[in-house]
């Protein structure tokens, strides 16, 4: 089988077992269809821990783990027909603002054009270093026989510490392998690749998503002209954003490294975890993602375990105040399954004692400073985005909030916060690490600041987009706009009020014209 | 079914009634800069300023983007790629050549830096020992000086129980012209 042909089966198959579990998450949305062979990696990666924990064969735990999970979902729409994606609300698109659905399907069509002109990179037959003698060459392993399986992770004849790194990518590429026949390298950089893309895509649609938002608010009182501005905005942002990210994650991003997909992964968590409202279907975008992410590299793991506490954390803290007395439980709950579901790997390794995870050592305290220099030092050149997002974000905060607030996009601080936990997070293991810093920086740091880079560039894109609405919230009487600042912030925070999904699944009342105009009945 | 909708009712002063939702990005009530209030047109200049800001820092940024992703269709990087492509499948050539995917390898070599070359070239399909001791065949790479090697090397097989009275043979099927290793692709 050829790569392309292949690509497509491994992708299908890939897209297949994360299919209902997608749907069932996030309802129809136009970001379903990258989550979905990002779900079915989750999948992928699950089934290589339960393979390493228990025994059988890689591809009996994949088959059996999707047919369960696709069996749990249709027992849940079984239970609850109103969460099944086809059970739309009657009259609902009739409700949205003019150019609502247009500029969603205008933005998802132009983050793909711009990320299938990204995905040329891909006729270059690169196969970065790592990818070679470590995401793909574990690939093969878990085709392996158990025992033998275990013997390539624990034996120290064969060196690499870094075989004990989580296994999404090589569970994603084994998958491949196994279903198409054809064990090529390139195979699995290409697929990938696309995972990475996939992971992009729905980052770079939150932009769109934040445009509609506050366009949906403005619309019934500042004009459809002006309200349709932050939509385009949102547009373009999302489309720059694409090609922004490929340009910070070249050549990374298509020769079969793991450093691009858990850095985007993480982005879109922050995007739809910590700046879009807490409703149902952006916190099954988050499961996935931080799942994604939490799976896929050690770093990954590390700022995963961060945003699953932030993300608990803002959907606690924004809860009505006698619905967290009577349900502050969620959060956690959800949270600890979270953080249970990412740590099983690197736990499962210890158990096992893989190489390279038996010997956790630390540098001397007494270096942490001077390691601490060069850190901030090796990671400066990669992080410049801070010169523009740090002001913009000050002007913004000061000038702009509430603006924010009327757009619907929630606090700024949450995003900075995002930031702070993947800089932490590995700023923090470079610092405290034994490695000798300046050759461990100089290999990784322009991989490992991919997610606060990142996440810098969507602050700013954010920003873009938001204060595209300030003309139109500029148009509002003082009363309205008394009116639609405190409603909307409320709405804006609203965790978890049991938003319906929409038949578009945005779960986004927001979005309809008449929101603000309902305000009045309020009082 | 829709979302119930819920406002701020309090007038300036008073206190919202319980179970009102929480505003995390601020505050009423507050001083102007507090509440995200400002008059019109400081709104607009200000939003103004930070749309331009914005665009024209993603807007660089994406050019430069796009100049990376061009670069890596460079004609020097296809050229780099598709020699280190075909160096490791040289090398998984001459592999099999000498081994069968159920037969336990072990990897040895004086340095890391070959150690590495043999892992990336067979490393997914081999099956490894337990311990050097014990396995079927010992794989290296040997440097020679004219034709036959990848680059300059060929992997040589040494078998723990001699094979038609043959203990050591060198991988044949695949030749590769060049001396060293390829240049390393980014780390």
């Amino acid at each position: 089988m050829t790569t392309v042909s292949a690509t497509l089966v491994a992708m299908m198959v890939l897209g297949a077992a994360g299919l209902l579990p997608t749907l069932a998450l996030v309802g129809r949305r136009w970001i379903t269809f990258p989550l979905v062979p990002l779900a079915g990696a989750v999948i992928a990666a699950v089934a290589a821990t339960g393979f390493v924990a228990v025994g059988g064969t890689f591809m009996v735990w994949f088959v059996a783990l999707a047919a369960v999970v696709a069996v749990a979902t249709g027992l849940v729409w079984l239970r609850w027909p109103d969460r099944r994606p086809w059970a739309t609300e009657p009259g609902s698109g009739t409700r949205f603002i003019p150019g609502y659905r247009p500029f969603g399907a205008l933005g998802a069509l132009g983050i793909v054009a711009a990320c299938a002109w990204c995905l040329r990179d891909l006729s270059t037959p690169t196969v970065g270093f790592d990818a070679r003698a470590l995401w793909l060459t574990r690939a093969g392993w878990l085709l392996h026989s158990h025992q033998q399986l275990l013997i390539t992770l624990r034996s120290p004849a064969l060196v690499l510490g870094q075989s004990a790194y989580p296994p999404l990518v090589s569970a994603s590429t084994a998958v491949s392998w196994s279903v198409t026949g054809n064990h090529s390298l390139r195979l699995g950089v290409v697929v990938t690749a696309l995972l990475n893309t996939c992971g992009l895509a729905v980052a770079a649609y939150a932009l769109v998503e934040c445009g509609r938002r506050a366009a949906g608010r403005l619309a019934a009182s500042a004009g459809r002209a002006w309200s349709a501005v932050p939509m385009a905005m949102g547009v373009v942002a999302a489309v720059l954003l694409v090609f922004i990210a490929f340009g910070i994650t070249e050549p990374f991003m298509t020769n079969g490294y793991a450093d691009p997909l858990w850095s985007l992964a993480a982005l879109g968590a922050v995007a739809y975890g910590l700046q879009m409202r807490t409703g149902r279907s952006e916190q099954g975008v988050v499961l996935v993602l931080l799942l994604v992410a939490g799976m896929s590299k050690d770093e990954g793991v590390v700022t995963a375990g961060a945003l699953i506490v932030l993300v608990a954390l803002r959907w606690l803290v924004t809860m009505p105040t006698d619905r967290r007395r009577m349900l502050w439980w969620r959060p956690v709950l959800v949270g600890a399954v979270e953080l249970a579901a990412v740590a099983a790997w690197p736990a499962l390794m210890r158990l096992i004692h893989a190489r390279g995870q038996t010997s956790g050592t630390f540098s001397p305290a007494g270096d942490w400073v001077s390691r601490a220099h060069a850190t901030a030092d090796g990671m400066a050149p990669y992080l410049h985005v801070l010169v523009l997002a740090a002001p913009v974000a000050v002007v913004g905060g000061l000038l702009l909030s509430g603006v924010r607030r009327r757009s619907g996009v929630a606090n700024d601080g949450w995003g900075w916060a995002g930031l702070a936990c993947g800089l932490v997070a590995v700023g923090g293991a470079l610092v405290v690490g034994s490695s000798g810093i300046a050759a461990w920086l100089l290999t990784t740091v322009h991989r490992v600041t991919e997610f606060p880079a990142l996440t810098g560039w969507w602050i700013v894109a954010t920003w873009a987009v938001v204060a595209c609405a300030s003309p139109a919230i500029a148009r509002l009487e003082p009363e309205a706009q008394d009116r639609d600042g405190t409603e909307m912030a409320s709405a804006a925070n609203e965790p978890d009020a049991g938003g319906s999904v929409a038949a578009d699944g945005t779960a986004d009342d927001a979005a309809r014209p008449d929101s603000a105009a309902r305000v009045p009945e309020m009082r | 079914m829709t979302r119930p909708l819920v406002g701020r009712l309090e007038a300036p002063g008073t206190q919202p009634p319980a179970g009102m939702p929480r505003v995390a990005s601020g505050t009423v009530n507050r001083k102007p800069w507090e509440r995200g209030r400002a008059s019109r047109t400081t709104t607009v200049v200000a939003g103004l300023i930070v749309v331009v800001a914005a665009v024209v820092g993603l807007g660089a940024q994406a050019v430069s983007g796009a100049h990376t992703v061009n670069a890596q269709r460079q004609p020097a990087t296809v050229r780099n790629a598709t020699i280190d492509d075909e160096y490791y499948q040289c090398l998984d050539t001459q592999a099999r050549s000498l081994i069968s995917p159920n037969q336990s390898v072990a990897i040895y070599t004086p340095n890391l830096a070959d150690f590495i070359s043999l892992l990336k070239a067979i490393g997914s399909w081999v099956t490894f020992a337990d311990a050097s001791s014990s396995a079927d065949v010992q794989l290296s790479l040997r440097t020679i000086s004219g034709s036959g090697g990848c680059r300059g090397s060929v992997v040589v097989a040494d078998f723990a129980v001699p094979q038609q009275g043959v203990s050591q043979r060198v991988g044949t099927g695949a030749s590769m012209p060049g001396h060293g290793p390829p240049p390393a692709p980014p780390l």
